[in-house]
């Protein structure tokens, strides 16, 4: 049943193969739509969140005062050294963020600073050339990865905050922080930058950003965050993923691209509903006669689905090609890509929404009458 | 013209789908560009918006307002530039915030009053004194209105809100704007450890008929580590503004592609459905020119028919838009948009235009065969 409805489904494209090919250029452009808005909120909070989901932790530490921003956090190192031996921890690390800017061969780049214990959670995850920097190392750098666009290379020479050389001996990936690309430095290194460039907190080597917790495998997270919050004076602590969440613009940025998204994806079945609507009004006589000579109704609808499918595959494919090279021809202002996982969450939806607008022309086919195939004269 | 219309009226039931589509298309494209535009306003405002000629930074800052401090000193230096009228220091620190017993970021600005960079008012009046600020009417509906008292937290230092500014945010989050002395007070309860307060940039006004080209290329020849920039000019290079601009630019550019993609294929569907009858019409006399522009006004009416049922749905939905969805909608805004998705649309139709020019009427006199 189920290869007769796509035999027939596949005939009908093949011979009106002129708008078939129009079918699917539609909904390619409307899934390229849905594909870049997607990309788009994808690529921005990839670039504003790296420098926390690149940590293998589950937990993050503030001050209370800081309301979970990273900018803002600060608590005493010292405050940690005892944190392994609250139940469920299995490690500690710190880390700590400030803006500044980087000399680079190309030229002077905004840049976050991030200072964190080696050998850590609070070390960066994704190393892809060289290596990263150990505690003690005085004048040791590693860079996000887009920096190579300035020209720098491993073994070159950087200044950072005006007056502190150091040298690139790594470079890391998907590690960003509110769209600038980070430099990761050990923290002594980071308090002498950061009281250069925001005097007022004064230079405190022992006074970090946030503390970082991995938990043992097993252990509640939220059991361990309460254990911390006891055995602590004035910190807030909080799940990763809900770190991620305080990083500013990161919800309402989520919140605005899901409706859009959303908006767009129910645009793409609208428009199947209507072309599938059209397609089964122009063809009534002929599926009138389809069903007249015994093709059941099943087999009838089963083709209609099976040509909203094959539109829906092609029309993804086409949207994904076009989204690509869109994102490899657009402006690097706009943070455009296009990742595996996006796609195929994505092209879910899009598959769901093709399902749903076909079901509208499904009733139309379910009323037509064989009869129909009797009037002479009658479309 | 008057064919396409009547065509239009008479069969509803074949144009009101592909308006509906059409309509929705043109919501998402007011959406990105009301977005968008909101999005950078929020971002960006306090700053595109100063009443200063000429916002000065540190080098190091990188255009970025969080990491610049500058001296004392710098603002007395950049005072004494020629065909710089005035010179104050303006503080911003992001500071907790509690109205109502809410505690909500906030992004703390001190003036000078009444010197270069305090803000215009759309009500009430500037602060004075300690304790006074005024915010943007865009968070009064978190609590920050007139005669609301704003908690800076962890400082013990409260502000009465005595004004209300328009379009003056960043950062995205309430903005408050105090007495350079309050803001100071605030920053050295907040860094109780520090010895200095230091301002975050300078705020320049030219002098009387001077260009602010000239007092920006001065203050860059000072021997201190500042760069000076036009206000606008530092708005639209601060971080994130670029991104934001692009991605939205790029999605209602591709939105206006998928209006064109949606027009251009229904038409030629439909003018294929209705080959028969368009030949007959040549056929007895109807010029093609004619039969084109009744398909161009099917096209200009579903278009300015979704742009105006899109506008209304926009400017309802930005005015009950929760503060976490920055929405905005202006008549200047839907005109953009309204001929941008007008010109994508009848440029689309050139497929059906070909095709209905195409059309032979001898064919009507072998109808069938």
């Amino acid at each position: 049943m189920i290869a007769v409805a796509a035999r027939i489904a596949g005939a009908e494209l093949r011979r009106a193969l002129g708008r078939s090919v129009l079918s699917a250029l539609t909904l390619s452009a409307l899934m390229f739509l849905t594909l870049t808005l997607a990309g788009l909120a994808d690529t921005l909070d990839r670039g504003s969140t790296g420098v926390l989901r690149t940590l293998d932790a589950d937990l993050v530490i503030f001050n209370q005062e800081a309301r979970q921003q990273l900018l803002r956090s600060r608590i005493p190192r010292p405050m940690t050294i005892g944190l392994p031996f609250v139940d469920g921890v299995h490690s500690v690390g710190t880390i700590g963020l400030v803006p500044t800017s980087a000399r680079m061969p190309a030229g002077d780049v905004r840049v976050t600073l991030v200072g964190f214990s080696a050998r850590t959670p609070a070390e960066p995850t994704r190393v892809v050339e060289g290596r990263l920097p150990v505690d003690g190392e005085p004048r040791i750098a590693a860079l996000d990865v887009s920096l190579k666009a300035q020209g720098v290379r491993l073994g070159d020479t950087i200044v950072l905050g005006g007056d502190r050389e150091v040298e690139v001996v790594g470079f890391v990936e998907d590690a960003r922080f509110l769209q600038q690309p980070t430099v990761w430095v050990p923290p002594d290194v980071w308090a002498l930058v950061r009281a250069r460039v925001a005097p007022e907190a004064g230079y405190a080597e022992q006074l970090v950003g946030a503390g970082v917790v991995r938990v043992f495998p097993g252990a509640d997270p939220g059991e361990v965050a309460a254990a911390i919050e006891a055995e602590l004076d004035g910190v807030e602590v909080v799940t990763l993923e809900d770190a991620i969440t305080s990083i500013p613009g990161v919800d309402v940025q989520r919140g605005t691209f899901t409706v859009l998204v959303a908006v767009s994806i129910a645009v793409v079945s609208f428009v199947v509903g209507l072309l599938s609507v059209l397609e089964v009004t122009e063809r009534r006589r002929q599926l009138a006669i389809l069903r007249a000579v015994g093709a059941p109704r099943r087999v009838v609808r089963g083709a209609l689905i099976a040509r909203s499918m094959l539109l829906w595959a092609v029309a993804l494919v086409g949207g994904s090609v076009a989204t690509w090279l869109l994102a490899r021809v657009a402006p690097d202002a706009a943070p455009l890509g296009l990742r595996w996982p996006v796609l195929a969450v994505v092209g879910g939806g899009l598959l769901v929404a093709t399902v749903i607008g076909t079901a509208v022309a499904l009733g139309r086919v379910s009323r037509i009458d064989p009869a129909t195939a009797m009037q002479v004269g009658q479309a | 013209m008057r064919l396409g219309l009547r065509e239009l009226v008479r069969s509803p039931g074949r144009f009101a789908p592909v308006g509906a589509a059409v309509t929705l298309l043109v919501i998402l494209v007011l959406v990105f560009a009301g977005v968008g535009s909101r999005h950078v306003d929020d971002l960006n405002g306090a700053v595109a918006r100063s009443s200063a000629d000429v916002l000065v930074l540190s080098t190091g800052a990188q255009g970025s307002i969080q990491a610049s401090r500058v001296s004392a000193e710098d603002v007395h230096a950049v005072a004494r530039v020629a065909g710089v009228g005035a010179a104050a220091p303006v503080g911003e620190v992001r500071v907790g915030g509690i109205v109502d017993d809410t505690l909500r970021d906030v992004s703390l600005w001190g003036v000078v009053p009444g010197g270069p960079g305090t803000p215009e008012l759309v009500e009430g009046r500037a602060p004075r004194a300690l304790g006074e600020a005024v915010v943007d009417v865009a968070d009064r509906a978190l609590g920050f209105d007139l005669g609301a008292r704003v908690e800076i937290a962890d400082t013990g230092h409260t502000v009465q809100v005595v004004g209300l500014t328009e379009g003056r945010r960043f950062a995205s989050i309430p903005t408050v704007t105090v007495t350079y002395p309050q803001w100071e007070a605030v920053v050295d309860a907040i860094f109780a450890d520090a010895d200095d307060v230091e301002p975050t940039m300078i705020a320049v006004d030219a002098g009387p008929g001077v260009p602010v080209e000239q007092v920006v290329a001065a203050i860059g020849m000072l021997d201190r580590d500042l760069v000076a920039n036009a206000a606008p000019q530092l708005a639209a290079g601060l971080p994130g503004v670029a991104g934001v601009r692009a991605s939205f630019a790029v999605a209602t550019i591709v939105g206006l592609l998928a209006v064109s993609a949606v027009v251009g294929l229904f038409f030629l569907l439909i003018t294929a459905l209705r080959q028969d009858t368009l030949t007959m019409l040549r056929a007895v006399g109807v010029p093609a020119r004619s039969l084109t522009a009744a398909l161009v006004t099917q096209v200009v009416t579903i278009v300015l028919g979704a742009a105006l049922v899109g506008g209304v749905v926009v400017a309802v939905a930005a005015a009950v838009a929760p503060p976490r969805l920055p929405l905005e909608m202006s008549p200047r805004l839907l005109a953009t948009v309204t001929a941008a998705a007008l010109a994508v649309a009848v440029v689309a139709t050139v497929g059906a235009v070909r095709r209905l020019r195409a059309i032979d009427p001898a064919e009507a006199l072998v109808g069938g065969a």
